[in-house]
C-alpha cells in the first residue's frame, strides 16, 4: 500500500514540476525577449485566451452556444472607461465596477431567456450582442459611434498605463492563471458538476434536484463577469474603444480558441489561444502585404482542417493520443488507474476507522 | 511518425513567426503603411496603396532619395484598432520601417500615431480628418502629422459652397438637412454643421441618419422629402451612398441640391453603380483630374492603372513626396531629425525636384494653431478642398469658381 501512495505522490510531485517549468518559461520569457511585437501577439494570447475560457464556461461546460461575449467585453470595457474618464475613479475600481455591472446586466437579461434552449439561446446572445452595441451607437452618453478614448500620460501602476509591454504581459499572465484557476475550481465543484449534467440532459439534471435555471444563471453571470474584465484589460491595453469592438464577428473569435483547443476542457481556450494567435498574426505579417485577405483564407483553412479531423479540438487528440501516454507513463511517471483508486480506497477506509 | 512529422511542422511554423522577419536588407528607406486591406474596406485602402506605389516609382526611377531606393512595407488593419497596433509595432520592431504613412480610419490612425510617437517613427496621415488627432490632448504625438484638411474644413467648406452658389444658380439656400451614418463619420458631419449653421446663416430642418449597411433607406428619404429641405447634407460609405440615391430615385423626390462629404460618393464604384442617375450629386473631392495641376498626373496614374487618380491616392502620393523632401532635407533617416524637418517644411508651390502640388492648394507646412478657439497642432494649415459635381457621369469641379470653368447643374436632375 504504501508503495501506492508513493507512486501517486511521485506523479503529483512531477505533475507539479511540469507545470512549474511551464509557468517559469512565461515568467522568463520578457526576459529573454525584448521585441515589442513578439510580447504584444503574447498579450493577445493572454486576453484572447482569458475571453475565451469565459465563453467555454457557458459554451463548453454548460452546453449553451453563447454568440455575444464581444458583447460582454465590451460592455465591462464601456464600464470601466466611462467611470475613469467621467467620474476620474481608479482603473483598477473601474475593472471591479465593470464587472459587477455586466454581470447584473448578464443575470437580469437572461433570466427570462433561459426558459429557451439550444438555437434559441444562441440566437438570444446574438441579439442582445447586436443589441448593446446599437444602444452604444445611439447613446449620447457612451459617445454614441465616436467610441471613448482613455487619457495617455505617465508610467503609472496606479492608472494602469504603460509605455512597455512588460507590465501588460505580467498583467495578462497573472488574469489568465487567475481565470484559470478559478475555473478549474468550477469544474470541480458541486456547480460544475451540475452545469455538466444540465448539457448532457436538461430534464435529468431537473430530475435529480439540479435547479437548471440557477446553475445556467450563475454561469453566465460569472462569465460575462470574466468577459468584462478581459474588456477592462482591452481598454487598457489599446487604450481606445468604439462600438465595432462587439460586432459579431469579435463574438465568434473568442470562440475559436475553445473550439480549437478543445471545448470539452478547462485547458482548451489556453491551448487554442496558444495556437491560434500566433498563427493570425503569422499569416497576416507574412501573407497579407502580397494577396490581401489570404491570411484570412489560410486562417479558415486551418480552423476548417481542425474542425474536420480533430472535431475534439487538440487537447480531445491529445488525451487519447500515444503522445500523452508517452508523457504520462515517461516523463511524469503516472501510475496506472488501480493504484489512484487503491490509494483513494485506503484514505476512505482510515476515514472510516 | 506522421503524427510526430505534424506536430514538428506545427513547431516549425510557430518558430518562424518569431524568427523570418528578422531576415532584412537594410538598405533601402522604408516607408510602412497601415491600411485596411482587407475586409470591408478594403477598396479605400487599394486606392491609397495606389498613389504610394506610383510615388514610389516616380522616386526611384528619379534615383531614390539621398541615393536610396524608397521601399513600402505594408500593414494590414481590416478596420480594427487592436490589429493597427499590433501591425504599427510590428512595422516599427520587426520591419525597422524609417517613417509611417496611415490610416483611414481615424480610430486606428489615433492608436497607430500614439505607437509611432512612443518609439520616435515620424507618421504622416494623409486621409484622416478627425479633427481630434490633432486637439490640445494629443499634443504630447509629436511625432504625428497630418496633411489633410480637418472635418470641420470640409464641412465648412461644403457650406460656403451653398452660400457662393447663389451667383450662380440665382437662388439663395435657405434650409439644409443632414442625411448620414450613425457611425462616426456622420456624427462628425452633425457635429461640424452645429458648429458652423448660424455662422453662415442656414437653418437646420432635419437631421436623418441610419445605421451602416442599411438595406433599406425609404423611411430615411420619405423624412427629407417631408421636411423639403433646399440642400441635402450628406456623409455615407459606398454601398450606403449608392442606395441612398437610388431610393431619392425611387420615391420620386429630386432634392435642388445634394451635396457629400466624400467617402462612399467619391468611391469609383459610385458612378459604375449609378451611371446616369447620378447627375448633379456634388461632393466634397481633394482632388479631381480636372484639377490644373492634376490633369498630367492624372493621365500617367489611369495609363497605369486604368482608373482615375481620386483624392486618397493623390493625397498618398502628395504624402511620399513630403517624406522624401523631409528625409533629403534632415540627410538622415533618424527619427527626430526627419519630424524636424517635416516641422520646418515648407512647400510653395512644387516639391524640389518634383511636380507641382496636384492637390487644390498651393502650400504644404505643418504649424500650430487656432481652430473655432481650439488649440490644434502640426496640422498642415493651407490644405482645403474644392465642390466636383457629376455631369454626363463624370466628376467636374465646380468650386472654388476661379479653379474651374464649369457651371454649377441646379436643380439637380439625378437622370
Amino acid at each position: 500500500m504504501n508503495e501506492n501512495v508513493k507512486a501517486v505522490r511521485a506523479y503529483r510531485r512531477n505533475l507539479c514540476i511540469a507545470l512549474g517549468l511551464i509557468l517559469l518559461v512565461f515568467v522568463l520569457i520578457p526576459v529573454f525577449v525584448k521585441s515589442p511585437y513578439v510580447l504584444n501577439v503574447f498579450v493577445l494570447v493572454f486576453y484572447m485566451s482569458t475571453l475565451s475560457m469565459a465563453w467555454n464556461l457557458l459554451g463548453g461546460m454548460t452546453g449553451q452556444n453563447s454568440l455575444g461575449h464581444a458583447a460582454y467585453m465590451g460592455l465591462g470595457a464601456y464600464a470601466s472607461c466611462l467611470l475613469i474618464t467621467k467620474a476620474g475613479a481608479n482603473p483598477w475600481l473601474s475593472a471591479v465596477f465593470g464587472m459587477v455591472v455586466v454581470g447584473l446586466v448578464a443575470g437580469v437579461i437572461f433570466y427570462p431567456c433561459f426558459i429557451l434552449r439550444g438555437p434559441y439561446f444562441t440566437l438570444v446572445s446574438i441579439a442582445f450582442g447586436e443589441a448593446m452595441r446599437q444602444f452604444i451607437i445611439n447613446s449620447t452618453f457612451f459617445g454614441r459611434a465616436s467610441g471613448v478614448g482613455l487619457p495617455f500620460g505617465k508610467d503609472s501602476w496606479l492608472d494602469f498605463r504603460f509605455m512597455s509591454k512588460v507590465p501588460y504581459y505580467y498583467v495578462g499572465l497573472v488574469m489568465v492563471i487567475l481565470i484559470y484557476l478559478l475555473m478549474k475550481k468550477i469544474e470541480r465543484s458541486r456547480m460544475g458538476y451540475a452545469l455538466r449534467t444540465i448539457r448532457e440532459d436538461e430534464d435529468a439534471a431537473a430530475a435529480i434536484g439540479i435547479n437548471p435555471t440557477k446553475y445556467k444563471i450563475m454561469a453566465v453571470v460569472v462569465s460575462a463577469m470574466v468577459a468584462a474584465l478581459v474588456g477592462f484589460f482591452y481598454a487598457s491595453y489599446i487604450r481606445y474603444i468604439d462600438p465595432d469592438l462587439m460586432v459579431q464577428a469579435k463574438s465568434t473569435e473568442s470562440v475559436l480558441p475553445a473550439v480549437v483547443g478543445g471545448a470539452a476542457y478547462v485547458e482548451g481556450p489556453l491551448v487554442g489561444g496558444l495556437i491560434m494567435i500566433p498563427l493570425s498574426e503569422f499569416l497576416r505579417a507574412r501573407f497579407s502585404a502580397m494577396l490581401p485577405g489570404i491570411n484570412m483564407l489560410l486562417y479558415a483553412v486551418a480552423l476548417l482542417a481542425v474542425i474536420r479531423f480533430r472535431p475534439t479540438g487538440i487537447l480531445g487528440w491529445y488525451m487519447h493520443s500515444r503522445f500523452k501516454r508517452f508523457v504520462d507513463e515517461k516523463l511524469l511517471r503516472k501510475p496506472p488507474v488501480e493504484v489512484f483508486e487503491a490509494v483513494e480506497m485506503e484514505k476512505h477506509r482510515g476515514k472510516e476507522a | 511518425m506522421k503524427k510526430m512529422i505534424a506536430l514538428l511542422s506545427i513547431l516549425a511554423m510557430l518558430l518562424t513567426v518569431f524568427t523570418l522577419p528578422a531576415m532584412a536588407d537594410e538598405e533601402p528607406i522604408r516607408i510602412g503603411t497601415i491600411y485596411a486591406m482587407s475586409g470591408g474596406k478594403a477598396a479605400i485602402g487599394e486606392n491609397i496603396l495606389r498613389g504610394i506605389d506610383f510615388a514610389v516609382a516616380e522616386i526611384n526611377a528619379k534615383g531614390g532619395v539621398n541615393g536610396r531606393m524608397l521601399e513600402v512595407v505594408r500593414g494590414d488593419h481590416a478596420g480594427d484598432p487592436a490589429q493597427g497596433k499590433s501591425e504599427a509595432e510590428r512595422l516599427i520592431t520587426q520591419e525597422h520601417v524609417d517613417v509611417m504613412m496611415g490610416c483611414h480610419m481615424s480610430t486606428v490612425t489615433e492608436i497607430v500615431a500614439q505607437v509611432c510617437t512612443q518609439y520616435g517613427v515620424p507618421m504622416i496621415t494623409a486621409i484622416s480628418t478627425l479633427d481630434r488627432l490633432s486637439d490640445a490632448d494629443h499634443e504630447a504625438m509629436d511625432y504625428f502629422f497630418r496633411l489633410c484638411p480637418l472635418n470641420s474644413v470640409y464641412v465648412e467648406d461644403m457650406l460656403k459652397y451653398l452660400k457662393d452658389s447663389a451667383a450662380q444658380t440665382g437662388e439663395e439656400i435657405k434650409t439644409i438637412a443632414i442625411f448620414t451614418d450613425r457611425a462616426a463619420i456622420g456624427q462628425e458631419l452633425i457635429r461640424c454643421v452645429e458648429l458652423y449653421k448660424d455662422e453662415y446663416g442656414f437653418d437646420l430642418v432635419a437631421t436623418v441618419d441610419y445605421t451602416s449597411d442599411a438595406t433599406d433607406l425609404s423611411a430615411q428619404v420619405l423624412a427629407l422629402k417631408q421636411a423639403d429641405p433646399d440642400a441635402i447634407l450628406c456623409d455615407s460609405y459606398i454601398g450606403d451612398a449608392t442606395l441612398f440615391v437610388q431610393t431619392l430615385k425611387a420615391q420620386n423626390y429630386t432634392p435642388k441640391m445634394i451635396v457629400a462629404k466624400a467617402n462612399g460618393f467619391t468611391d469609383p464604384a459610385f458612378l459604375a453603380n449609378l451611371g446616369a442617375t447620378a447627375n448633379g450629386v456634388a461632393s466634397v473631392v481633394e482632388f479631381n483630374p480636372d484639377l490644373i495641376n492634376g490633369q498630367e498626373i492624372n493621365e500617367e496614374f489611369k495609363a497605369q492603372y486604368g482608373v482615375n487618380m481620386n483624392g486618397h491616392s493623390a493625397e498618398s502620393y502628395t504624402v511620399v513626396w513630403i517624406f522624401k523632401t523631409a528625409i533629403e532635407a534632415a540627410g538622415t533617416t533618424d527619427g527626430a531629425a526627419v519630424r524636424d524637418a517635416i516641422a520646418a517644411l515648407d512647400i510653395q508651390g512644387e516639391f524640389p525636384g518634383g511636380r507641382k502640388i496636384v492637390l487644390p492648394y498651393d502650400r504644404i507646412k505643418f504649424e500650430n494653431y487656432d481652430l473655432a478657439g481650439e488649440p490644434h497642432f502640426r496640422d498642415n494649415t493651407s490644405a482645403s478642398v474644392a465642390i466636383a459635381q457629376v455631369q454626363d457621369g463624370e466628376w467636374k469641379t465646380v468650386w472654388p469658381f476661379d479653379f474651374t470653368d464649369t457651371q454649377i447643374l441646379y436643380p439637380a436632375p439625378l437622370q
